[in-house]
């Protein structure tokens, strides 16, 4: 079902040489990327505590529409919405 | 909150008059009765401005178009009864005045919340119509004091609730003779210049006490809407038991608890069947060899569902030292009070699903207070999602 | 008597309805005599039509499965949103604490009104769930995700208790209410998990299946999919068929610097 995680979940991403997620891994299983719905950068509060995320939206061929997010600075991505 | 409701039949001889065609019912009706060879009159109707207790010659000079007939105080008795044991369907506390014309039956409803009490009373209204045939005034509030109040400002056929709190400025502009007091006190309060609820309440209980002595502090009391009188337990409320035996004694303390829950859960559907809540619930385990064991636990509030009633049993079992196998096993539920589902038609209150939903989180907050929760979109411009939504408690 | 056994099958039928009443007894699809069933239609005009009653039935327990990303939260959560715009109040019974607030905020969800619930037990989502329903107060409640408790045996056991007592409650109750039953990935786990007997299979009046057949092509808009959904169980009325839903996500705010 629809699912948020405000905090997102980690995941272990496998990325091509533009650093495009491929494939990820989630809960014992790997999902195939197949498709990028969108993908765009937020960068945030560079005076205070930055926020530097490249977020994708993107469709897995086990049938999945995830949003998931590259945090930068903390070098981790994470899942952070299932839709349903 | 425990609430309690009065049920009056505003001018009731007249109404049964009424009801049963004893009269036209576009004339004036005037009840009378013979009392040491002197016909007074005992019940008129509105119309005709004569007052119980004047003499019935004095009467016909004052409204001769209206009909006159002999009072049948025994039959307005047997109305009473039949009111009394209708509202037994609805609390075990039930006290009848039968001081007519004008008497007044209170009942305890138990604890409820207030749109619980408004649909209790729109089942209250329906049922008294549809058995006894006559229009109740209803009140309902916090003691009965307050509760007979409402019921007389309410008149026929309506319903009048005063809310928690709400219960001396109920009562303030009443005049102060409709507070319960001797002659001597409303004739001290009279020459005192204090002729409202209102003006006693605004008194210190010293200056009371100074002015009518030990009475001061009741009227102080009366005046606040203040009435702790408990209603005394007129019936017996029914117990629901379960009840299971075994071919032989049983010791395993799994497969009691499983027939404890099944137990339970029967118990529960009937509760829930029949409309009550329990207000404590009973184990007893028959053991092989000796006196079967009885244990016995109140509830914090009144309950019916399986979860709490399952709970609680299983607590009992638990602290009962088996030193010999059990033959038998038996659940009871007792103290039962009548459900009230919420209604959402007729006296449904204005606000609609926000009052319904401040009912039901209210009726859940004391023990689940930080499970319900508020969604809110704080900020939805927000370029981080986690940052758009907050949870708060409810 | 006919010799014709349709015919002597109306006659017989038609006796029994003289006596006791249309409802006594009524062939199927005899809609006429049917009894109305209290109903929340669910936004999809196809999934009430295939429904054969109009909508999510009050006073008994739905459930619904799914793969994830089928849209049955979509389906459950314009369910309430449809439910709050005639005036019901509507709960959402949050058990894996993964509720998406904007998500329903976008499909129509008032927030300010919709009673989330995020028990801290499977004995208190289990007393939560009964007490909403008990209270006549909720008119739609969707519980998220109810055969969760099945895979721990002492939340198992309270989810039997509860699923005894719940049809009791329920009927006397004005609540519709939803189980959303989650899905493995693989597809044939899902289809064999979808028919096999499990608690909440067995106390649902209705069961429906959800599966996404199609994706939207990215031109068309926001991400979407065609989506099918089975009734694999109806207590209540004949099935019209599968119904075929058109299930639109919501696009993500996002700004590039």
């Amino acid at each position: 079902m629809s699912r948020f995680w405000p905090h997102g979940v980690p995941i272990a991403v496998a990325c091509n040489d533009l650093a495009t997620p491929i494939a990820f891994n989630w809960e014992g299983h790997e999902h195939t990327v197949i498709q990028i719905i969108d993908r765009w950068r937020v960068d945030d509060g560079w005076w205070r505590r930055r926020v530097w995320r490249e977020y994708f939206q993107l469709i897995t061929r086990s049938g999945l529409l995830v949003l998931i997010y590259h945090d930068v600075r903390a070098a981790e991505w994470r899942l952070q919405r299932l839709y349903d | 909150m425990a609430l309690i409701a009065c049920v009056q039949i505003p001018n009731l001889p007249i109404a049964i008059a009424r009801r049963d065609g004893m009269a036209p019912l576009d004339r004036p009706l005037v009840l009378y009765r013979v009392e040491w060879q002197r016909a007074v009159v005992y019940a008129a109707s509105d119309d005709t401005g004569l007052s119980p207790g004047m003499p019935l010659r004095q009467a016909r000079v004052r409204c001769p178009q209206a009909t006159y007939l002999l009072a049948e105080p025994e039959r307005d008795r047997q109305v009473i009864a039949a009111l009394a044991a209708l509202l037994e369907a609805f609390s075990p506390r039930v006290a009848a005045s039968e001081r007519l014309p004008d008497p007044a039956l209170v009942l305890d409803l138990g604890r409820m919340t207030f749109s619980q009490a408004i649909a209790l009373v729109a089942r209250l209204d329906r049922r008294i119509r549809a058995e006894i045939g006559l229009l109740p005034a209803i009140g309902v509030a916090s003691n009965p004091l307050v509760a007979q109040h409402a019921a007389r400002r309410a008149g026929t056929g309506v319903a009048v609730l005063v809310p928690l709190g709400d219960e001396a400025a109920f009562l303030a502009p009443q005049p102060i003779r409709s507070l319960a007091l001797d002659a001597e006190i409303l004739g001290r309060l009279d020459q005192l210049g204090l002729c409202t609820v209102g003006d006693v309440a605004r008194l210190s209980i010293d200056a009371l006490q100074a002015q009518f002595g030990g009475a001061g502090s009741r009227l102080y009391q009366l005046a606040r809407g203040i009435d702790a009188a408990p209603i005394p337990k007129t019936i017996d409320a029914p117990t629901i038991r379960s009840t299971r035996r075994f071919a032989g004694p049983l010791l395993d303390r799994g497969v009691l608890e499983r027939v404890i829950g099944d137990l339970t859960a029967r118990l529960a559907a009937q509760l829930l069947a029949e409309g009550w809540t329990t207000g404590a619930v009973a184990l007893t385990l028959v053991v092989d060899d000796g006196a079967p064991l009885m244990l016995e636990r109140r509830l914090a509030e009144p309950a019916s569902d399986a979860a709490t009633l399952t709970a609680a049993l299983f607590a009992l079992s638990r602290s009962a030292v088996l030193e010999s196998g059990v033959t038998a096993i038996m659940v009871a539920a007792s103290d039962l009070v009548p459900e009230v589902a919420e209604q959402r038609d007729l006296f449904a209150p204005a606000g609609g699903s926000s009052q319904r939903l401040r009912d039901v989180v209210g009726r859940l907050h004391g023990r689940f207070a930080g499970s319900l929760l508020r969604a809110r979109l704080a900020d939805p411009e927000a370029l981080l999602p986690e940052r758009r939504v907050r949870l708060e408690p409810r | 008597m006919e010799r014709n056994p349709t015919a002597r099958l109306e006659q017989v039928i038609a006796a029994i309805q003289r006596r006791w009443g249309t409802h006594a007894l009524r062939l199927l699809g005899d809609a006429a005599t049917a009894p109305a069933v209290p109903v929340v239609p669910t936004g999809f005009a196809a999934l009430d039509a295939a429904l054969g009653i109009g909508g999510v039935p009050r006073g008994r327990l739905t459930e619904m499965l799914g793969t994830p990303t089928s849209g049955m939260t979509t389906i459950a959560l314009t369910l309430i949103a449809r439910a709050q715009t005639q005036g019901d109040l509507a709960g959402y019974v949050d058990l894996s604490r993964t509720f998406d607030a904007e998500y329903a905020a976008h499909i129509g969800v008032d927030l300010v009104s919709l009673l989330l619930v995020r028990p801290s037990s499977a004995a208190d989502a289990l007393e939560i769930i009964q007490a909403l329903i008990a209270s006549g107060g909720v008119g739609v409640l969707v519980v998220d995700a109810l055969a969760l408790l099945q895979s721990v045996p002492q939340d198992a056991r309270l989810l039997e208790q509860a699923l005894r007592v719940l049809p009791g409650v329920l009927a006397a109750s004005p609540c519709a209410v939803l189980a959303l039953t989650p899905l493995p990935y693989s597809p044939e786990m899902a289809r064999s998990l979808a028919f096999t007997g499990s608690l909440l299979a067995h106390a649902a009046s209705i069961r429906l299946h959800i599966i996404r057949e199609a994706w939207l092509p990215a031109e068309q808009g926001p991400p979407g999919c065609h989506a099918r959904i089975s009734v694999l169980k109806h207590r209540l009325a004949p099935t019209k068929g599968d119904a075929q839903v058109l299930i639109r996500f919501a696009d993500e705010v996002k700004t590039w610097h």
